[in-house]
């Protein structure tokens, strides 16, 4: 064989090798798959009323990734930590449901019964929820607790969705943490504004 | 990130279960919004983003 021969034998080997080593490196970094960011923050309004407290969850969902995320199911759980279970763990039961991407996407109700009813939003038919490579949304959700019954609670973030514009695989992404409410009596009152009539 | 099935976690009816634990519960029982879906004339994708 003559050398220029070998030297395009070489040179295209050299290319395969490169090309093989890129698709390595893309495929270890993890580039292609979606990572979700979820970070919280809490704080409390004890004054919604003389017998009701509110927890307000505050939830920033990033997509940090360089792949489109899309929305398949979303909830937020609160569960109540007050008590022990019989094999010593704490117990965690849930008591109340919320989807973190409905106020963001879902749209305002048209008649005053769903308001009334406390359904003021709803997805629409057919309707695509997805964060942008690097999009952040922000939300904060309520859920309204009785004042004698303040205790541990637990939270669960759990999102399940689809990553790039073409994928039928799910992937779940979830957060979880506890509220102590102690310390987070009165943290609220400022930013809510006035007391609010009782439910 | 968790890849694979299944995905769907179930939701439970909460009032029943506090209702079968006896117990009241820290706040009212609050259930899962719903998928209720509102018909539109076509979908619209999302694009606000902070």
């Amino acid at each position: 064989m003559e050398l220029s021969a070998w030297l395009d034998l070489a040179e295209t080997a050299s290319i395969v090798a490169t090309a093989a080593w890129a698709v390595f490196i893309y495929a270890r970094s993890r580039r292609g798959e979606v990572r979700v960011a979820i970070e919280h923050a809490v704080r409390m309004k004890d004054d919604f009323s003389a017998e009701a407290a509110v927890l307000i969850i505050e939830l920033t969902i990033r997509n940090s990734s360089d792949v489109l995320w899309r929305r398949d199911k979303s909830r937020v759980t609160v569960f109540d930590a007050r008590r022990l279970a019989p094999n010593g763990s704490i117990r965690l039961m849930p008591f109340g449901y919320d989807d973190p991407f409905l106020p963001l996407y879902g749209s305002d109700a048209e008649n005053q019964e769903d308001f009334a009813a406390g359904r003021p939003f709803s997805y629409f038919t057919g309707q695509e929820v997805s964060l942008e490579p690097g999009e952040t949304v922000t939300v904060e959700l309520g859920f309204r607790l009785n004042k004698e019954k303040l205790g541990l609670m637990a939270v669960k973030v759990w999102l399940s969705g689809y990553q790039g514009r073409w994928s039928r695989t799910t992937y779940e992404w979830a957060s979880f943490f506890y509220v102590d409410p102690a310390p987070l009596v009165g943290t609220a009152s400022a930013a809510t504004g006035a007391t609010m009539e009782a439910l | 990130m968790k890849p694979g099935k299944p995905t769907e976690q179930p939701r439970l009816d909460l009032k029943k279960l506090w209702e079968r634990l006896d117990e009241e519960p820290p706040g009212p029982v609050r259930d899962y919004p719903g998928e209720k879906e509102v018909d539109k004339p076509r979908p619209r994708k999302n694009r606000s983003s902070a």
